[in-house]
């Protein structure tokens, strides 16, 4: 088995049972807000200061200014790390970046190439499709997973849900069947207070952590909590905890 | 003492235990909740099984035994529902769909007042029913919904045990071993009266049917809290 591409996220990596496969395509999808960004960011952001692995972020929405700010929010100096020639940021539409992305020896090739990109964080397909609105769309993502496999780089696609609460579809074109990866966030209601969820949903030929993890997003970084012990209903958004109900019956 | 007499006097000995623990719930204020409302009916109805198991065995006359055979496979059926409901109670919210669940006594308990039961018949343990083929759909879905049970249970006990909590893995440890030893009795009773030639046979395990309320009712009353 080749050596895991750790995320270098706290706790992440363990939850993935050591990292990522080396060229492989993951999706970390959830409602605005969850981290999905914040993942993409940290996933490169640590690329370059643990791993000496370079970064490519790419972007349909965010202008770099807005990427700057985010990654400064949590604690990473992005832009000294692009102009250090370490992470790369491309911002482009969906057309432009599929047509480079589908053309062998193109423009994106030569970039990933010629600068040893290792990791790259496309943000978000759901953009992608949307714009795009392909045709076939099994085929479609089939060939954009494609695209980014082609240099054995390991890229990270964010996506959105479309519900705040209640969404663990994968619907999307195929996208759960041909990416290696799933990873789910989630808002959790939990004694009045929205907390942040993430659970492993897929994650091929490794044996992974299925369990339902909190997570927070700090100033320095993401960090991995404990899983939901003693709730039931995480994924739905309202867990119930069960702890309650047994401590209620005997009360 | 004959073994209709020591069968008998078990019946009435298990309908006490199950009634005394039930009266206990409510003088202790056990049945606020919904889920120990459920929990409080399916020990009553697990009483009123006893207590119709016991005039049923003492009775003489077949019209009365054919009517409580009736009324004891009835009060059964509806104990099972009532531990379902309690164990989907204990478990999680209800759904929609958790009525479904209601659908085979439904079906079943218009089964017991019409075909199941075809006759009584005099045995060495008194006036016994005699079932018809329709009895092994009765005996499924009643120890379906048990097994059920069950497995809601243990799901609970799955949660508890990563909560470290030592007194509620207790109870609820209690509670689920409680459930699985009630439906294994509960099988080994049917068989009893209808394969096992033992006469003594039934009263012993019915005998062993007061052990799991006297566990139950530790998981209230013994608190290490």
């Amino acid at each position: 088995m080749d050596k895991r591409v750790m995320t270098g996220i706290a706790g992440f990596d363990e939850m993935l049972g050591g990292g990522l496969n080396p060229g492989s395509v993951s999706v970390i999808k959830g409602a605005p807000g969850t981290g999905k960004t914040c993942f993409g960011i940290e996933f490169l952001a640590r690329g370059v200061e643990k791993f000496n692995e370079k970064g490519l972020y790419v972007t349909f929405e965010e202008f770099s200014e807005q990427i700057y700010r985010d990654a400064a929010s949590l604690g990473f100096g992005f832009q000294a790390l692009k102009d250090s020639g370490q992470i790369f940021l491309l911002f482009s539409s969906p057309e432009v970046f599929v047509n480079q992305l589908m053309a062998p020896g193109g423009e994106f090739d030569q970039l990933i190439l010629k600068n040893d990109i290792k990791r790259i964080v496309v943000d978000s397909i759901s953009i992608v499709l949307d714009v795009l609105k392909p045709a076939n769309g099994r085929d479609f993502v089939y060939s954009f997973v494609n695209g980014l496999r082609r240099h054995r780089t390991t890229s990270l696609l964010t996506k959105e849900d479309a519900s705040l609460f209640g969404d663990t579809t994968f619907r999307s074109e195929g996208l759960s069947f041909i990416s290696d990866t799933l990873v789910q966030l989630k808002y959790v209601e939990i004694a009045s207070t929205l907390e942040r969820a993430i659970v492993v949903i897929k994650h091929r030929a490794t044996k992974h952590d299925n369990r339902i993890h909190s997570f927070t997003i700090t100033d320095h970084g993401i960090i991995i909590g404990k899983p939901f012990a003693g709730k039931e209903g995480i994924l739905s958004g309202s867990p119930r905890d069960i702890m309650k109900r047994v401590e209620d019956f005997y009360k | 003492m004959t073994a209709l007499d020591f069968l008998v006097a078990s019946y009435a000995l298990t309908c006490s235990i199950y009634l005394v623990f039930f009266i206990l719930l409510v003088i202790r204020g056990l049945i606020r909740t919904i889920s120990q409302r459920a929990f409080a009916a399916w020990i009553l109805f697990l009483a009123l099984t006893s207590m119709t198991g016991t005039i049923w065995h003492a009775s003489s006359n077949p019209d009365t035994v054919f009517i409580l055979c009736r009324v004891d496979f009835t009060v059964l059926m509806i104990s099972a529902l009532m531990i379902l409901l309690f164990s989907i109670l204990f478990h999680r919210d209800t759904r929609g769909s958790d009525f479904l669940s209601l659908i085979p006594a439904i079906i079943v308990i218009p089964l017991i007042w019409t075909v199941m039961v075809s006759s009584v018949e005099q045995t060495n343990l008194g006036l016994n029913a005699v079932v018809t083929g329709w009895f092994v759909l009765y005996a499924l879905v009643h120890f379906g919904y048990y097994i059920a049970a069950s497995v809601q249970l243990a799901v609970v006990l799955q949660v508890v045990r990563k909560t470290r909590d030592p007194e509620a893995v207790r109870r609820v440890g209690i509670l689920l071993v409680s459930v699985i030893a009630l439906t294994v009795l509960g099988i080994l009773t049917t068989l009893s009266f209808t394969f096992f030639s033992v006469e003594w046979l039934p009263s012993v395990i019915n005998l062993c049917l007061c052990i799991p309320p006297f566990l139950m009712a530790s998981t209230f009353f013994l608190s290490r809290d």
